[in-house]
């Protein structure tokens, strides 16, 4: 590019900081605030929830921090329809560990109940995959596909009537929370305690500010739907508990955006507002990105997540970590949930209720945060003994 | 400035690639034009100040401001150096990427000295912008193809050695002489980032290395005729690049005290989007350190008083995108006369 030295008319000259403040306003403009509609303060000191309240609170956390046990959530059926058909596994994306070793390990129980020649799919995520994934399932001859991890089945409605069409059972594994109504374009679902988790996340706050009020801050994915459910139930439970004295607000930053922005946008939130003590994260993912904000803004709030994932948990047994709580399901837990629905629908049994299929949830805080080590993770090991129990005439092992 | 430097400038502008400029005068259009983006940042910033006082003035928005984008400002002076001499390289988000898992595998499951794994991590980046190099310079390929190649080959060892999870649990030592330790309450690796700037700017701007670079970048050919080495200052420039580019992987390891397969390069596109806005200042029509630092702060003020402001991220990106476009095509519009 060549250097020319003209001299311009002042207008011209002005252009570039008036274009670039122009921005600045048009965008401020045209950007409803997050926070408007939500934040309130909480200005004034004092108690605003009573001891009893209090008192059940903790009640809640102490329970949801307990390791969670086995319960049937159908009848036991037999398995030996099964013998000698297959399932093709696929998680929403390879990519993420905790979801690849659940579709993994969901192929690892079809055979292990007569079902050898179930295979696992890897892919990068996508719809573009997941309907190779499906074409395979179809035109491999499989009898029942695993999704894994909440692949959104209105993405691949075509490929759903044409696995219905050829008879292949279909089960979703984590798909919705537990209050979602169950989807019609497949066989059946397993579900997942999504805002149960941040119900529980709320309450971990306000006992940790001793029932006085405070002022939340809730990071979604939008893109990700059960985020929405959660910021919602965020909402709902500080209204419920304390009313006005309480304030959330709200940032939505997209799940690739979170290594570029997220650190910035809640060193921002916490500029713009000091007296926020609590930040509640929709995906625990999330993690590294908050705590380093936090820790440079030096104030006293900590992070209340969803997911419960090795890594997360693994920072919260470091002390200079400011982490609250953290809950979250087990990817063994629910491979055999979703394993157990998939073979109820493919042996002819009626499927699980999508609103009772679910693997538990357990919140992890920095008391029992050391307990979440291999080879169980802190969810004990009853519910393998529990589901084989479900699956009667299987193979012996 | 020196006579010596005023010289040297002048040959600069004199190179091979602007034939039949007349020699430059500096009026008062030329400066504006190269001081259009430091006073549209002050504009910027003055009115959000004005907008939003008690907040946006807050030492903790500063450091906010200036902080939190030290990983983009180390990636845009990364990026900045192949450009600088006629190339791209997009390979440096990987090399980032790479270097900052590379420091988090060493550091927590190797058990390396936090120190030791960094010195190795910026060892891998200038190996990788060697290779870019290599394949670049020495074959004669498309900087543009042959980066996109490497990078997604680096992306690939990425996942490979981090078995595509989060490591998290890196010394905290890295975290204390990164992020956690300030200066006038601004993180220490935002000096890091303003270091490596001057250290470009004065190179590029105040000896013959510098000039011999700019002449590559104007006309590679002509370069060449007049007795140039340009290969050896692509091949150097290829290889600052893979190590400032480590250095940004070892800032990001340091800012979450984690690594992950797809940490840094996402910072990518925004850090070439910051050297071409900052390529319309200071001196314009070219690729220059002070322009990339300013259009990184710049960017910073902007998305920091727009989030302060509650604005949603879809605002930040209109700011981001609109910010680079109008920069870009006012510049060309003053120039034209």
């Amino acid at each position: 590019m060549a250097l020319r030295a003209t001299r311009t008319p002042r207008a011209r000259r002005l252009a570039l900081p008036a274009a670039a403040v122009a921005i600045g306003l048009v965008t401020v403009g045209c950007a409803p605030s997050s926070s408007e509609e939500d934040s309130g303060s909480s200005g004034e000191a004092g108690t605003v929830i009573s001891a009893d309240v209090l008192d059940e609170l903790r009640a809640v956390v102490e329970e949801a921090a307990a390791v969670p046990e086995f319960e049937p959530q159908g009848p036991a059926f037999s398995v030996a329809p099964l013998a000698g058909q297959k399932i093709l596994s696929m998680p929403v994306s390879s990519q993420l560990k905790g979801c690849d070793d659940m579709a993994r390990q969901v192929v690892d129980i079809a055979k292990s109940i007569g079902m050898p020649d179930s295979t696992y799919f890897q892919n990068d995520g996508g719809p573009a995959a997941w309907v190779q994934g499906m074409n395979q399932a179809i035109n491999g001859g499989y009898d029942g596909v695993a999704l894994v991890c909440g692949i959104d089945p209105a993405s691949l409605a075509p490929q759903m009537a044409a696995a219905e069409a050829a008879g292949i059972e279909v089960v979703d594994m984590h798909l919705a929370d537990v209050s979602e109504p169950a989807s019609d374009l497949i066989a059946a679902q397993t579900n997942g305690e999504f805002n149960r988790a941040m119900e529980v996340s709320v309450a971990a706050a306000l006992v940790e500010a001793n029932g006085n009020p405070i002022d939340a801050l809730m990071i979604t994915s939008n893109e990700n739907p059960p985020s929405i459910g959660m910021e919602q139930t965020v909402k709902d439970e500080f209204a419920r508990l304390c009313g006005d004295e309480c304030g959330v607000e709200t940032i939505n930053i997209p799940i690739t955006e979170y290594a570029t922005k997220l650190s910035g946008a809640v060193s921002s939130a916490l500029v713009a507002n000091p007296d926020i003590e609590a930040v509640f994260m929709a995906f625990d993912a999330q993690t590294p990105f908050v705590v380093s904000a936090l820790k440079a803004s030096r104030t006293d709030a900590k992070t209340y997540a969803f997911g419960a994932d090795e890594p997360a948990i693994e920072m919260m047994t470091d002390p200079s970590n400011p982490m609250g709580g953290d809950m979250g399901p087990s990817f063994p837990w629910m491979a055999y949930s979703g394993a157990d629905q998939l073979f109820r629908v493919m042996a002819g049994e009626p499927a699980i209720p999508a609103a009772e299929a679910f693997a538990p949830y357990r919140m992890f805080t920095p008391e029992n945060a050391d307990e979440a080590t291999p080879p169980d993770y802190g969810f004990g090991d009853s519910y393998v003994q529990g589901y084989r129990d479900l699956w009667l005439d299987a193979p012996p092992a | 400035m020196s006579t010596t430097d005023v010289a040297e400038r002048r040959g600069a502008e004199g190179a091979p690639g602007e034939s039949g400029t007349p020699p430059t005068t500096k009026t008062r259009g030329s400066w504006a034009e190269k001081a259009a983006l430091p006073l549209a940042w002050v504009v910027l910033f003055a009115v959000f100040a004005a907008l939003n006082p008690d907040r946006f003035l807050s030492m903790g928005n500063i450091s906010n401001i200036l902080g939190s984008q030290s990983i983009l400002f180390m990636l845009a002076l990364a990026a900045l150096l192949p450009s600088m001499v006629g190339d791209i390289d997009l390979s440096l988000g990987s090399i980032g990427g790479l270097s900052a898992i590379l420091v988090a595998v060493l550091n927590v499951q190797q058990g390396v000295p936090i120190g030791l794994a960094c010195l190795l991590a910026i060892g891998a980046g200038a190996l990788c912008g060697a290779a870019n190099a290599l394949f670049v310079v020495r074959f004669r390929t498309e900087p543009f193809i042959m980066t996109l190649g490497t990078g997604t080959f680096f992306g690939g060892l990425i996942f490979w050695i981090a078995n595509s999870t989060t490591i998290v649990g890196v010394s905290g030592t890295l975290s204390e002489w990164t992020y956690v330790r300030v200066i006038a309450g601004i993180p220490i690796q935002f000096y890091y980032c303003l270091l490596v700037m001057l250290l470009i700017w004065y190179v590029s701007t105040y000896t013959p290395l510098g000039v011999r670079a700019l002449f590559v970048g104007q006309s590679r050919d002509v370069a060449a005729l007049s007795g140039i080495k340009s290969d050896r200052i692509r091949w150097g420039a290829f290889v600052l690049a893979g190590v400032i580019a480590a250095l940004g992987g070892i800032l990001y390891v340091g800012t979450t005290g984690s690594a992950g397969p797809s940490s840094v390069g996402a910072f990518l596109l925004p850090a070439y989007a910051a050297i071409f806005l900052g390529a319309t200042s200071i001196q314009p029509g070219r690729f220059n350190a002070l322009g990339t630092g300013v259009a990184v702060l710049f960017l910073a003020t902007g998305v920091a008083g727009l989030q302060l402001l509650g604005a949603q991220d879809y605002a930040q990106q209109l700011f981001y995108g609109g910010a680079l476009v109008a920069a870009v095509t006012l510049s060309r519009y003053l120039r034209r006369t």
